[in-house]
């Protein structure tokens, strides 16, 4: 193998592709990186079994060949590099890849390529295709909502359902939901439920970042792994295997208090009142009457804090007590100027969601507090 | 004046075995110097006490014409009337350790200038003696002529440890007394007698240990001293229990002791403590055992809590675990390879911390994170290192408890309850305890033989904890049934709570979990007793890198 190419680019491609190693790898082999010529380049692959993360690299190639190095030393070592030409050259019988670039001649100890995982390629399985941006949008707006239990494995997972033609990302931990749509174009028929591993999603953004405006969504014929590929960049991931709750039954259908707010405004109210709440677990009082919203928190030891701010209310006076935690994450991925909170009791669950808009909801569990 | 009890008193005496090894005749005699206001009390042992053990006091010693008369079974200068007995002032009041111990041995006994000499229960000699202060008296030949006594004796070593564990008690219970222990011409024990009850305890367990001891003062009933948590032992041995200067062996005053430390020592760890109950001879009866091991109270209630308070106060002056140098390794040779340093600064967040009343009083300051789950803070005394899981547990245990007291607290229902398999003798301890978890913010419904549906969590708990969480702590309950059963329940719960080792925290999460241990209390240990930091004391520093000298 023999490959000449632009260490800043490089660099980078295996910046990205390194975030599928686990720290935890008891396989020595996953600490390396494949790298393979293809006609367009050269190819990066990682993975830990579960992620696996694919970047095409352009560069000359005067033999082909492939190997797999290790990633943290090539990753390290390739951006001290001058933006100089790279010139790789592998020494197929030692397996020591030589890397010329300026005044560095650097040989670096590789493994054979036979012995990297075989890892899952995009078959003839299912395929649609949605925007780049909508649907880093929908795993930003759900992802965080997702458990980290790793006792109930479906909840470690985003739900992606398809049907119709649209993808609905769905995500619980128990006590909050975040469901967010968005279009898709595939075939009509094609109906199929995932769940993909959150922390798979959560590389989508830093993985496909750069590339042109569609992702490719391949839903394997097993049902067993799912690609996004956009570009020369791809994301593979395992799928979680189990039943998903029915999530659908727990968002409120009706309301008696409807508050609309500005986002920013609430953001930090929310934030300021929520330093008071320490010792409450982070837990903030929300009071809707006529024309205001009134945010409220106590700590004995350190004070409390009350804000009052305008806001439409239609309905009835209400008082109701959250997790700040819970909301302000429903605040960040919100980006509109204002936000619609919809209340139906005390105890019920609460239901923030852009106004006016369907894509997006997001449904919090209030806290009730004892004070016999 | 030492005289005959009337036969209705001497029954009326607890009867039974007096002398069973030479760790008895040490303490009988003890007993006497010390009921005879002894200042000075020296003991000599000699061939693990079968040839000899010799002691003599500075005391008010004995008189020649009663002199005899001490050896007499039922003679006793301590008791008259049989209403004496309600009110035992004094160690000795049956009169029979002398009549007992020189029935088996060779007895040779001087005071006031006179001196007998009794073997095997007879008189053999009794004529003038040394005109000395105080008494001294010399057993020889033990149990020679009760060859069935001797064989059931155990080693040497063993019969001298129990000689030494009595007069250690002694010494530690009467600071005031000077005691010196020797064992075949070796000293043993060797107390000042200067009335520091410290020193005592450095006499007999050594100054380190001595240090660490909390003093009980200005409490009811109740004088002594305990062992701080973060020095305990793995056997009970360091455990001295007293009513009015008395040894005593007494299970509920052991457990009201141990319960104190409940959730500050780790399993199998037990304090070191010396404890004397000062109390009214009316309120309690040491005419219950022959060796005046047990005692009755009148009110035992009030003297297991006056003990609980007592000790409790003084723990409260618990200091944190103290890093020191190992001696003698060479303060420059690294043992293990330095873990990789890696601090997780977040200087964003600092300033969001920075509200609130208590943040000029926060004393410890967030450094940064090292390893996998240590937190280090600068403080007043010196660099801290904290455990974080170890640290935030005990923060939500106390919450955690203090929500069962009051009954106040915030509950998280959960937005879709969730199934959690249990076996069946969880799902009744659960059922056994359902207000209590309630209390605590865990509510469930029943789901079947073998599963609970868990519909609301406390606050403290984040989401995706509650399986391991409901479990562990159904679990507790169950294996604890009882007093302190639901203590046991919260500690699993605060476990299961807590940040675990290994999670990232930002510096504003790390001020909070500082701010949070600093005002919480016994927070020197998690609830199962580990420690939560470590203080490398700024003159330990300075010392290691020779800034001293
Ligand atoms: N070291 C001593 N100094 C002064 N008097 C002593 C001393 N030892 C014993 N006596 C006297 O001898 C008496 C008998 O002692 P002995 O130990 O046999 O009985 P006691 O102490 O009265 O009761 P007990 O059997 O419970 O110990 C005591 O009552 C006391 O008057
Ligand atoms: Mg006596």
């Amino acid at each position: 193998m023999k490959v000449t190419c632009r260490p800043s680019v490089l660099g980078q491609a295996l910046q990205i592709v390194s975030r599928a190693i686990s720290s935890r790898t008891t396989l020595p082999i996953l600490n390396n990186i494949l790298i393979e010529t293809t006609s367009e380049g050269l190819a990066l692959t990682a993975t830990n079994l579960e992620i696996g993360i694919r970047k095409l690299v352009p560069a000359e190639v005067s033999m082909e060949g492939a190997t797999t190095a290790p990633a943290r030393l090539l990753t390290d070592f390739v951006s001290t590099l001058p933006d100089q030409d790279l010139e790789m050259t592998l020494d197929g019988a030692t397996q020591s890849l030589n890397l010329r670039c300026a005044r560095f001649d650097t040989h670096i100890k590789c493994i054979e390529a036979e012995e990297f995982p075989p890892g899952p390629r995009p078959d003839e399985g299912d395929r649609l295709e949605v925007a780049l941006d909508e649907l880093v949008s929908a795993v930003e707006q759900t992802q965080m909502a997702a458990s980290t239990d790793e006792a109930r494995p479906v909840l470690t997972g985003v739900l992606v359902q398809i049907q119709g033609g649209a993808l609905t990302l769905a995500a619980t931990d128990g006590h909050r939901l975040a469901v967010r749509k968005l279009a898709a174009t595939g075939p009509a028929d094609l109906e199929a439920s995932l769940i993909v591993p959150a922390r798979a999603l959560a590389e989508l953004a830093r993985v496909l970042k750069g590339e042109p405006g569609k992702v490719e969504v391949i839903i394997s014929k097993a049902r067993n792994q799912v690609f996004f590929k956009a570009g020369t960049s791809e994301l593979t991931s395992r799928l979680i295997d189990g039943k998903y709750p029915n999530y659908a039954q727990v968002i409120p259908s009706k309301s008696s208090t409807k508050v609309r707010v500005s986002t920013s405004e609430l953001t930090q109210t929310v934030r300021a009142v929520s330093l008071f709440a320490r010792d409450s677990a982070n837990v903030i009082r929300v009071k809707a009457q006529a024309g205001a919203l009134v945010l409220s928190a106590t700590t004995n030891e350190v004070g409390d804090s009350k804000a009052e701010m305008a806001a439409d209310v239609d309905g009835s006076d209400i008082q109701i007590a959250f997790n700040a935690r819970y909301v302000l994450d429903a605040l960040g991925v919100i980006d509109e100027d204002e936000v619609e909170l919809l209340f139906d009791g005390p105890l019920s669950p609460g239901l923030l969601r852009p106004p006016g808009k369907e894509h997006y909801l997001y449904v919090i569990m209030p806290v009730r507090v004892a004070m016999s | 004046m030492i005289h005959l009890l009337t036969p209705e008193i001497a029954d009326a005496i607890a009867a039974g075995e007096v002398i069973e090894r030479p760790a008895s005749v040490v303490k009988e005699l003890v007993e006497n110097s010390l009921d005879a206001n002894a200042r000075r009390i020296t003991i000599d042992v000699r061939g693990a006490g079968k040839i000899s053990i010799r002691v003599s006091d500075d005391g008010d010693g004995i008189s020649a014409e009663d002199l005899q008369m001490a050896f007499v079974r039922h003679a006793t200068s301590k008791v008259t009337n049989l209403s004496d007995l309600d009110a035992i002032a004094t160690l000795g009041f049956r009169g029979e350790a002398l009549a007992s111990i020189a029935s088996v041995s060779d007895v040779e006994c001087s005071s006031a200038g006179a001196r007998i000499r009794v073997r095997a229960g007879n008189v053999v000699e009794h004529g003038a003696g040394p005109l000395l202060p105080g008494l001294t008296l010399e057993v020889k030949d033990l149990f020679a002529n009760v060859p069935a006594r001797l064989k059931f004796l155990k080693s040497d070593n063993t019969e001298v440890a129990a000689i030494k564990d009595v007069v250690s008690s002694f010494a530690l219970l009467h600071p005031h007394v000077r005691f010196q222990l020797t064992i075949d011409a070796r000293s043993a024990v060797s107390s000042a007698g200067d009335g520091d009850r410290r020193r005592a305890i450095g006499s007999v367990h050594g100054l380190p240990v001595a240090a660490e001891m909390l003093e009980m003062i200005g409490m009811p009933l109740v004088t002594g001293m305990v062992s701080q948590p973060r020095m305990s032992r793995g056997s009970r041995d360091g455990i001295v229990l007293a009513v009015n200067g008395r040894p005593i062996s007494s299970r509920p005053l052991l457990y009201a002791l141990e319960d104190c430390y409940q959730g500050m020592l780790e399993r199998g760890r037990h304090p070191i403590a010396v404890i004397d109950i000062g109390i009214d001879p009316e309120l309690v009866d040491v005419n219950v055992h022959p060796a005046k091991r047990e005692v009755r109270f009148r009110e035992e209630g009030a003297v297991f809590s006056a003990l609980q308070r007592a000790v409790r106060v003084a723990l409260g002056g618990s200091q944190p675990y103290q890093y020191h140098a190992t001696a003698g390794i060479p303060a420059t040779v690294a043992r293990d390879p330095m873990p990789q340093l890696t601090l997780h600064e977040a200087a964003a967040s600092v300033a969001v911390a920075e509200i609130g009343a208590r943040a000029a009083e926060n004393v410890l300051r967030p450094i940064g994170q090292v390893g996998p789950g240590y937190l280090v803070a600068e403080g007043p005394e010196g660099l801290v290192l904290i455990d974080q899981h170890a640290a935030h547990e005990r923060v939500l245990y106390n919450r955690l408890l203090e929500r069962l007291r009051t009954g106040r607290g915030i509950t998280q229902p959960l937005l879709m309850p969730q199934a959690v398999d249990v076996e069946p003798r969880l799902i009744a301890a659960a059922a056994d305890h359902r207000a209590d978890l309630a209390n605590l913010g865990l509510e469930y419904e029943e789901f079947g033989p073998r599963s609970l549906r868990i519909t609301a969590v406390p606050v403290e708990m984040p989401a995706g904890r509650a399986t391991a969480a409901v479990q562990e702590t159904l679990a507790a309950l169950a294996d604890n049934r009882g007093e302190g059963a639901m203590e046991k329940a919260a500690a699993a719960l605060a476990c299961h709570s807590a940040v675990r080792f290994g999670d990232t925290l930002d510096l504003a999460e790390q001020r909070r979990l500082l701010v949070d241990l600093e005002s919480a209390v016994d927070a020197v240990t998690c609830p199962h007793g580990r420690p939560t930091r470590l203080l490398v004391e700024w003159q330990e520093l300075r010392r290691h890198f020779r800034r001293n000298y």
